[in-house]
């Protein structure tokens, strides 16, 4: 139990120790940033939406989208057939 | 900045408490908790997309899809 | 279930599906889009499942409605999706700036991907529930 909460909390501490410094350098400049920069800069020209988010979503990457949807109706499939072919009666010898 | 170091303590403790617990009715709710803690930081990061769709996803759905899979097998673990 | 909860459920159920259907259409205005606005009208009709039984749910939607429902959206969205420089001409319309009826193809496939995404999460609800 005690060796259970000691490594969880190690891993926790060497994670955000290790997040923090690959973070500080990446996250906060434009240098290496030229698709953000335009997709913000030419996001309510070309759509005509405010909402930056949705006209990414939608219009720029829709075919990422697509596969998100294709996810969601697996998933509803999926259980579908498994409700189908339920758990297999024992037989009584 | 120091509301986003307070309410990220949370996230950490109900995670932690969610996986050593022996009732699984109790770690479904400290999981809900978790989530809305978590739609909290995404809101005080400027990202209001994310944080409507997480705390209307992960806190709403998912908690009552456990509920339902947790009644219809045992609720005491081991 | 108790009384009380059966009534503020079956009162306050309209409000929960017109909050879901108005973040659906208005997806290029205000922060949300299609899943979060479909999660919340699925929220409401969960809650009409959870205080009384799922017979009274399936009077609003059949089961089988929404199967066929699934499946013909599934089929649309693919081929606009795919097939987009067909489609250019007649679904790109308009190029106003912060109304309802503008944004050229967002509003239409925020609507599509709303009823896909709703009819999924109704589908595994009812699975789950049904046993």
């Amino acid at each position: 139990m005690m060796k259970k909460i000691a490594f969880t909390l190690s891993l926790i501490v060497i994670f955000t120790f290790l997040f923090s410094v690959i973070s500080s350098d990446i996250f906060a400049s434009w240098k290496n940033k030229d698709v953000a920069r335009y997709y913000l800069e030419n996001g309510l020209k070309k759509t005509g939406s405010p909402n930056i988010v949705s006209s990414v979503v939608w219009d720029f990457r829709a075919f990422d989208t697509l596969g998100e949807e294709t996810v969601l109706f697996t998933a509803a499939v999926g259980i579908f057939t498994l409700m189908i072919f339920g758990p297999k009666k024992k037989k009584k010898a | 900045m120091i509301l986003l170091t307070i309410f990220s303590i949370p996230i950490i403790l109900f995670s932690l408490l969610a996986a050593l617990s022996k009732d699984l009715l109790r770690a479904v709710v400290f999981l809900a908790v978790s989530s809305m803690c978590i739609a909290l930081a995404f809101l005080l990061l400027k990202a209001p997309d994310i944080a409507m769709t997480e705390a209307s996803v992960n806190a709403c759905l998912t908690t009552l899809i456990y509920v339902i899979a947790v009644r219809k097998t045992r609720r005491y673990e081991e | 279930m108790d009384v009380i909860i059966r009534t503020v459920s079956k009162a306050i159920f309209p409000f929960i599906l017109l909050l879901g259907v108005f973040i659906i259409f208005h997806g290029h205005l205000t922060p949300g889009g299609s899943f979060p606005g479909a999660a919340i009208t699925i929220s409401g009709i969960a809650l009409i499942i959870i205080s009384y039984s799922l017979k009274k749910a399936e009077r609003i939607i059949n089961e089988e409605n929404a199967h066929k429902i699934e499946a013909i959206v599934a089929l649309i969205l693919a081929l606009i999706v795919i097939y987009e420089p067909v489609f250019r001409n007649y679904i790109k319309y308009g190029t106003r700036l912060f109304e309802l009826w503008s944004a050229q193809q967002i509003l239409f496939l925020n609507l599509l991907g709303g009823a896909m995404a709703a009819t999924a999460l109704l589908l595994i609800i009812f699975l789950m529930v049904k046993e």
